[in-house]
């Protein structure tokens, strides 16, 4: 197991990724701080680290969310999407500031203990307007703090692909817990529209950029009339590049139709790390290699090469008059299946 | 469709020139974002009361000790051109979220009665629209000395009949410039908590653009602390006997207490500048 974490490594992407995340981090909290100070000289110290810590976070979590769908409407996204855990822990650590210090001067040195005041200082859960919004703040840095936690590929492997993925799917119930937050707590107190509207152009952004790319992906399940033999013509065989992959859903089978040295293979879409589009990715040294995190299978029979264990379902494809055919019913995960060999006059 | 070379795993240690110029780009037009937006959250809210809490810096304070009903201190500032003395009235709370009868009972256990002696006290200033408070910071310990002076006497309470009051119920320490905002929805619970923990609450009232704070208390003088909690921060209408101290006036709700939540905000937060007496703002 240890090669496997050994083939993510810190390289310069990485750092330039992280710097980058950095510097943006100190433009934002730089011209909040100062602004702040500016207009409004009489701020508390533990006003102004509650206020833009939270704003930071907040924003922080929407360019986390933007990130998945923007790379599948734009493969040249892709990088921000690699190491995007790098953002998460981060935003995490923010919000954690951000409510620390909020239950700090809030809730700390009273007569209740400070966590149960969190839920009990304010009992008007019955109410709209009143509602106790730090309840859900807490509830949210909760969630945060298990995605953080377990962001590492060591949990990935121990908790299955299914659950970590489960878990991690999460952070949209975060996103909701927060926006509710944010509109029943300090939005009942600062009133202004623009401020309202920001939030709710944020909640456009998000929804936005996930049904465009859902859309975008729904356009590729063509409907293919099935064959004799159960084989689905799918395209002509110039339609796909070479060591690319045409990717189709077949009676809810996501296959992603391989072309390399004169053969087509037939494999599962889905990678077996982070469900990545392996039809997005390329093969390269002969294997299908994931756009995500580069998980890499090889196109013939679904299976990364030793020392790796991944597998992923496979089927079986024919060229005919310079069309690609597949068959939908999927092979066990790992079966080897004899590529369709590319007539001459077609390559 | 895209060409080997382009294709861009994360592993690999450098990206290809195409992803590398969008990326550039991208985080160019992420930064004006960030900055445009850091300027609109801040220029959007609204500004902060100027109360002031001198955190780090303790004063020594002597005056007149009122113990009951509520703890406060009746402080000599000087003299007004016709020579009488000009007193401001401190009221008196403890560390965090505490009032301060626990820490002036013990000193009472130490030192004697202190009701209507001089005594002076160490603790941290809090001050705002006119209105001044100490923070026992070190609860008991800020005791330093007690004596008797004739010259230097409580007032008897002026009585200003019955009223019927609007506005919502603050914790006067975090209104009166330990926290900004002090008042209002998000400070609500850490207003609860304070209250809760036996720190007199104020009732604000905004009237044609003056505001007036009235600490709340039972028509006996006893502590209601707990029977308000539930509308803290709410906009709400209270009735009882007013009575005034120097500048503090006293709400005693008529018992039982009838508390009427008026829907909406009536309120606007009026801007809050009338000086009065009192600690240089
Ligand atoms: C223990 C958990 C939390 C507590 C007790 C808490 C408490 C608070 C409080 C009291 C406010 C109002 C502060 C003010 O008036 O300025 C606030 C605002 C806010 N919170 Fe939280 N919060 C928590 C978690 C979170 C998390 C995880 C996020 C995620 C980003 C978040 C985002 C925000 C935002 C964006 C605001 C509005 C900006 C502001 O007023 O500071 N909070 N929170
Ligand atoms: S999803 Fe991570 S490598 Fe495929």
């Amino acid at each position: 197991m240890a090669v496997k974490y050994a083939s993510i490594l810190w390289n310069r992407q990485k750092r330039r990724y992280d710097l980058a995340m950095l510097a943006l981090i100190v433009l934002f909290l730089a011209v909040f701080v100062g602004l702040q100070l500016v207009l409004h000289p009489n701020i508390t110290p533990d006003s102004l680290i509650i206020r833009s810590t939270a704003s930071l976070a907040f924003t922080m979590l929407h360019i986390i969310l933007i990130i998945g769908p923007l790379s599948r409407l734009d493969v040249r996204f892709l990088p921000l999407l690699y190491n995007r855990r790098h953002l998460g822990v981060t935003m995490f650590l923010v919000s954690f500031v951000h409510g620390l210090f909020s239950m700090n001067l809030f809730h700390n040195f009273g007569d209740t203990n400070m966590l149960v005041s969190v839920f009990v200082s304010n009992p008007n859960y019955a109410s709209i307007s009143q509602y106790p919004f730090q309840t859900l703040g807490f509830l949210a840095l909760l969630i945060l703090f298990l995605m953080a936690a377990t962001s590492h590929d060591f949990w990935l492997k121990n908790l299955s692909p299914r659950i970590w993925k489960a878990l991690h799917m999460l952070v949209y119930v975060a996103y909701g817990l927060i926006v509710m937050h944010v509109v029943l707590g300090v939005l009942q107190q600062e009133t202004s529209p623009v401020l309202a509207g920001a939030v709710g152009a944020g909640l456009l952004l998000v929804v936005g950029t996930h049904l465009a790319a859902a859309i975008t992906e729904n356009r590729r399940e063509e409907v293919h009339s099935a064959t004799a033999e159960n084989f689905v013509k799918v395209c002509k065989v110039e339609d796909i590049a070479e060591d690319c992959a045409k990717v189709v859903i077949i009676r809810s089978e996501n296959i992603a139709i391989f072309k390399y040295d004169g053969k087509i293979s037939a494999i599962n879409n889905v990678c077996k790390h982070q469900n990545g589009p392996l039809g997005e990715g390329k093969i390269i040294d002969g294997c299908v290699t994931c756009p995500w995190h580069g998980y890499q299978y090889e196109p013939h029979n679904g299976s990364s090469p030793p020392p790796f264990t991944e597998k992923v379902t496979t089927y079986s494809t024919k060229v005919e008059d310079g069309y690609v055919y597949v068959n939908p019913e999927p092979f066990p995960e790992g079966t080897a299946v004899e590529p369709a060999i590319i007539p001459v006059q077609n390559v | 469709m895209q060409t080997k070379d382009e294709f861009y795993v994360g592993y690999q240690p450098k990206a290809p020139k195409k992803y590398g110029r969008f990326l550039t780009w991208f985080v160019v037009l992420t930064a004006l974002v960030l900055l445009s937006l850091a300027s609109v959250l801040v220029w959007e809210q609204s500004d902060y009361a100027n109360g002031t809490f001198e955190l780090g810096k303790l004063s020594e304070v002597e005056g007149v000790l009122r113990v009951r009903p509520v703890p406060m201190l009746k402080v000599p500032l000087g003299k007004d051109i016709n020579g009488n003395t000009l007193y401001q009235t401190v009221l008196l709370i403890d560390f965090g979220k505490k009032g301060a009868e626990e820490a002036i009972q013990k000193m009472e256990a130490e030192h004697g009665d202190l009701m209507g002696k001089v005594v002076r006290l160490e603790g941290t200033l809090i001050y705002h629209d006119g209105k001044s408070l100490l923070e026992l910071t070190k609860s008991e310990g800020a005791f330093i000395s007690a004596k008797r002076d004739p010259n230097m006497r409580l007032n008897q309470f002026k009585e200003l009949g019955f009223q019927r009051l609007q506005g919502e119920i603050a914790d006067p320490k975090c209104y009166f410039g330990v926290m900004k905002p002090g008042e209002g929805k998000p400070h609500r619970s850490c207003a609860a908590r304070c209250i809760s923990g036996g720190i007199p609450p104020v009732l604000k009232t905004i009237n044609g653009g003056t505001v007036e704070y009235y600490l709340v208390l039972g028509a006996n003088g006893q502590a209601i602390n707990q029977e308000v909690l539930p509308v803290v921060g709410e906009q709400i209408q209270l009735e009882g006997q007013v009575e005034e101290q120097d500048e503090w006036k006293i709400l005693k709700v008529d018992q039982p207490l009838k508390i009427e939540r008026i829907s909406g905000s009536l309120l606007p937060n009026a801007p809050m500048c009338t000086p009065q007496l009192g600690w240089k703002e």
